[in-house]
């Protein structure tokens, strides 16, 4: 089973991006992925109230296909142990955090706290992690030193300049897994198995902006063990999700 | 099919990367033309890698070279563009990042390109010195220059930088994007569809990336035939002068480039 651990689902017309479930779906038969995390571009609470509602049930409209996924804004700290606890309540399999647009430090209190929801909870956050303020390896490698009993994952793995931190942060700090998408260094994800393990490092695609069909090739292009290919494109995913336990 | 860019010789930030090694890789994935520029060395000179670089050029009607110059060095830079262009290359390389100095302090050597007819090829994305809105004010200040920006004018996975990436191009009809590295093919599809086919060029930008998977990239786009076309192979050939390059509504060919 491949699963792509980082795509985007809404219909958020303030950024012009709309992505109806529809349209990852085709991807993910196009590149043969059989299912796909999904999660909204706004975070919750904030310019769209729904934005539960419409993940959860863009998930049930292709409930073998879809994972949801909520995005959140730490910076609701009132809001948000109601919203982790409702969003479990309704097959939410994770969290995605996005502190540049939150601007919610990732040491911050806010977020430090709701990683630790997460963890209770058994949720695995996907942060986004490339190299701006807030997102860079560096940083949230803090937030997974203090919280060690949530999973963290790193979107993008560092994104252009900060791959070889991410890998190095993972290195040091074990709840830390990589997740692969639309990085442009194809040799720095079989760098990464070389110095983690297969066994935390996932596939994501971050589409339908990124091509699924082109991050799958990113990955069954490295020439990987086989075990360990199939770790990265599912196993690992099937592990963190839960979904070898459904 | 042409890349548009590698960077070739000893390296001082990374990987290096020879010609022949180049060429052989492309050759494999079907991919018959090259544009190359010269590392920095360990040395720090530009003079010596542009004459190694003319050198392993020579006789090769597939490649073209393009000179690399520090335009920190000012009247020296403009003298060693212009050397290369005596010695027959193609265009001008620069590196904000790596050779430290803002895009719009370039002016001098990009006018010097121009007023040659050649492309500055030129490295985005590096903050600080390499912006899409630091491209516009140098697009501005240069309006006869050509200007090729890599990795589609910026470098951000977050996606942010690509509307200030696209205001500069919309505004500024004389900045072209390489394919290297681009973030979110959804991107480069907008480039042809919506702004100029003829202006999105591949290129793998390597040793720093990957050619088969930059390759891979602009395989993945939906172009159309003739955007295709653009984009693999005419906007190169007519931008750095391959024997045979056409325009848009010309006939001839690049032999050897297919």
């Amino acid at each position: 089973m491949i699963v792509d651990f980082h795509t985007h689902v809404d219909e958020a017309e303030a950024f012009g991006w709309i992505d109806p479930p529809e349209k990852i779906v085709e991807l993910l038969d196009d590149a043969a992925i059989d299912r796909a995390v999904i999660m909204t571009y706004t975070d919750l609470p904030g310019m769209n109230a729904k934005a539960l509602d419409y993940i959860v049930e863009s998930a049930e409209r292709f409930s073998d296909r879809l994972i949801p996924f909520v995005r959140l804004n730490p910076n609701y700290r009132k809001d948000v142990p109601g919203l982790v606890a409702e969003a479990v309540a309704r097959g939410v399999r994770g969290i995605k955090l996005h502190p540049t647009t939150t601007l919610a430090h990732p040491v911050g209190s806010a977020t430090l706290d709701l990683l630790a929801l997460a963890g209770d909870a058994g949720l695995p956050v996907l942060f986004h992690c490339g190299d701006d303020p807030y997102t860079t390896p560096q940083t949230l490698a803090l937030a997974a030193a203090a919280v060690p009993e949530c999973t963290v994952v790193f979107g993008h793995m560092g994104g252009y300049a900060h791959v070889k931190d991410a890998i190095e942060a993972a290195r040091k700090q074990h709840n830390i897994v990589l997740e692969t998408s639309a990085m442009p260094y194809p040799a720095l994800i079989s760098k990464a198995v070389e110095v983690i393990g297969a066994e935390r490092v996932v596939f994501g695609s971050d589409g339908p902006g990124c091509n699924p069909r082109l991050e799958l090739a990113k990955i069954t292009g490295l020439g990987l063990e086989p075990a360990d290919e199939r770790a990265i494109l599912g196993g690992n995913a099937a592990r963190l999700l839960g979904l070898d336990r459904a | 099919m042409i890349d548009a860019l590698a960077i070739i010789g000893e390296n001082l930030f990374g990987a290096s990367l020879d010609l022949d090694s180049h060429l052989s890789t492309l050759e494999a994935l079907g991919v018959g033309g090259a544009v190359v520029a010269p590392a920095r060395g360990r040395d720090y000179r530009f003079d010596t890698a542009n004459d190694r670089l003319a050198a392993a050029v020579e006789g090769r009607a597939e490649v073209r070279w393009l000179a690399r110059v520090d335009p920190n060095q000012a009247d020296a830079a403009v003298a060693e563009l212009r050397r290369c262009i005596a010695a027959g290359a193609s265009g001008v390389y620069l590196d904000p990042d790596q050779d430290v100095f803002r895009v719009v302090d370039s002016r001098q050597v990009v006018t010097a390109a121009a007023d040659s007819g050649l492309a500055s090829v030129i490295a985005a994305g590096a903050p600080l010195r390499a912006e899409p809105l630091q491209f516009d004010d140098l697009a501005q200040s240069v309006p006869h220059a050509r200007i090729v920006l890599t990795s589609g004018g910026q470098i951000n996975i977050s996606g942010l930088s690509m509307i200030d990436a696209w205001l500069a191009l919309t505004r500024n009809p004389n900045l072209h994007v390489l394919s290297n590295g681009e973030y979110r093919q959804d991107y480069l599809e907008r480039l042809a569809n919506e702004l100029d086919p003829e202006r999105l060029l591949f290129a793998s930008m390597a040793p720093l990336h990957d050619q088969r998977f930059e390759l891979d990239r602009i395989r993945s786009a939906r172009f159309d035939a003739s955007q295709r076309e653009l984009i693999e192979h005419e906007n190169a050939a007519r931008l750095f002068a391959f024997a045979g390059g056409r325009s848009r509504d010309g006939a001839a060919r690049l032999p050897g480039a297919e």
